[in-house]
């Protein structure tokens, strides 16, 4: 009876803490590859990874997690509570834009220039061809401020649903955000006067996600539910 | 007229090259480091947090001397595994301007006074490696989001430091990301922005002056401009 008071202590304490969201990974190119963009947004309007996320093509990025990712992966190290991932690839794509770009004064002087982009899906993959991380993301948002050559991207409507890091947290399917920088656009933030989408970019970038519940409560949360289980056989 | 021509281009292929900005650096969190965020917005001053004392950067050339904490790596960048970030407490400028996007969105904005930043690689004694100042950024998110970041569209290094003094003095720009912000991102009725923390990522470029090469290349095409208009 102790025992099950205190595990139902921990799940308590661990789901309360489950609404906040913590960081699951961060990124950035490994080797940073200034003339090798990461993210391309192209004529089509379809926001999507480039080379410089891709080990095969002479990118690839570093990924890191706040917890232990169990398993030989290749890349992969452990230093105290992080796992580092090198080279890994990401393959990122967008379906395309939502509608069309808008130009929004922001302050007298400033205008920011932004567009909805619609859902799609996202793969991180070790180079031995481990999945490391596969989910899928909602409607988000790219935006920059006019005629300057820096941008970014959010989302909060990510859902991971396989890979080695997701598997440490749990067997379900788990829910985030994401946020990507972009620098070194190729073209200064502007609406395309022909399509009325952003105008086309390569850019690059770096970026994180995270997971809600965050990853130490999935931990707690996990262990009671494991210990319950025992307990019940 | 030939003359001309290959002059015109070789000069116009010059200050192209010299105009457009590149990568200068990228920077994350090591180790990463949910529970210390890098950022915070604290009573309408963004200030950089704890998570900020530990970076890891890295830029696309050589830096040479002993500094602590650096590599070289085969692909001839420089890793600095031990850095950090100090950015000069920064207000808030006005109240937050809230854009609505269609669809239940709205972009929530504020200018930021941003003054300067600068990265010093830790040790016993830390040593400077890059310093800017910087114009005014603005700081922008999705209201009830817990994303956002910060763009700087014009920063001006100021050739100290490691780094800054292989790049000289020269303008740039930075765009930084914001994630896990807690609570989340967005504005009060007063239109001020919502105290938060924040784990980020970000980059830098910067724009080359232009290389001994591409200036020899430029004089060389002046002079034969000038040459050609006296003898004509």
């Amino acid at each position: 009876m102790r025992k099950v008071t205190m595990m139902a202590a921990v799940a308590a304490v661990a789901m309360a803490a489950q609404v906040q969201a913590a960081q699951l990974l961060d990124f950035k190119p490994d080797p940073i590859t200034g003339n090798i963009p990461e993210f391309t947004y192209d004529a089509g309007g379809v926001f999507h990874s480039a080379a410089g996320t891709d080990f095969a093509m002479g990118g690839g990025l570093i990924v890191s997690v706040p917890f232990i990712v169990p398993g030989v992966i290749a890349g992969k190290t452990i230093v105290g509570g992080t796992t580092n991932f090198a080279d890994v690839s990401m393959l990122f794509a967008s379906v395309g834009s939502l509608g069309v770009a808008h130009t929004v004064p922001v302050f007298p002087g400033i205008t920011s220039t932004g567009i909805a982009l619609d859902s799609g899906s996202f793969t991180l993959t070790a180079r031995d061809g481990t999945v490391l991380l596969h989910g899928t993301f909602g409607v988000g948002f790219m935006g920059g401020i006019t005629g300057s050559m820096v941008a970014s991207y959010q989302t909060d409507q990510v859902s991971y649903d396989a890979g080695a890091i997701k598997d440490v947290l749990s067997p379900g399917i788990l829910f985030g955000q994401a946020s990507i920088s972009l620098n070194d656009l190729s073209t200064p933030v502007s609406v395309d006067a022909r399509s009325q989408l952003f105008s086309s970019f390569d850019a690059n970038a770096t970026g994180l996600f995270s997971v809600v519940p965050e990853p130490t409560s999935a931990g707690l949360l996990a262990l009671p539910v494991a210990l319950l289980g025992r307990r019940r056989k | 007229m030939r003359n001309l021509s290959t002059a015109t281009v070789f000069a116009a292929l010059s200050l192209a090259a010299a105009a457009h900005g590149a990568q200068l650096l990228d920077f994350k969190t090591n180790a990463i480091s949910p529970a210390a965020p890098e950022f915070a917005l604290i009573n309408g001053l963004l200030v950089t947090a704890p998570g900020s004392n530990h970076l890891v950067i890295e830029v696309p050339f050589v830096v040479p001397g002993l500094i602590p904490g650096s590599h070289i790596t085969p692909a001839n960048t420089t890793v600095f595994d031990n850095v950090t970030m100090v950015i000069s407490p920064s207000p808030l400028i006005g109240l937050a301007a809230t854009t609505p996007l269609g669809g239940g969105l709205a972009l929530v904005s504020s200018t930021v006074a941003t003054r300067d930043v600068a990265f010093y690689a830790n040790g016993a004694n830390p040593i400077l490696l890059l310093r800017a100042t910087t114009l005014d950024s603005v700081l922008s998110g999705l209201q009830g989001f817990n994303t956002a970041n910060i763009q700087t569209p014009t920063l001006t290094y100021d050739g100290t430091g490691a780094i800054g003094s292989i790049i000289g003095v020269t303008d740039g720009s930075a765009s930084y990301s914001l994630n896990d912000v807690a609570p989340a991102y967005g504005a009060n009725a007063d239109h001020h922005i919502l105290n938060f923390d924040a784990n980020a990522t970000g980059l830098f470029s910067y724009t080359p002056v232009p290389e001994p090469t591409s200036m020899t290349v430029v004089a060389g095409g002046l002079l034969a401009l000038v040459a050609r208009r006296k003898r004509a």
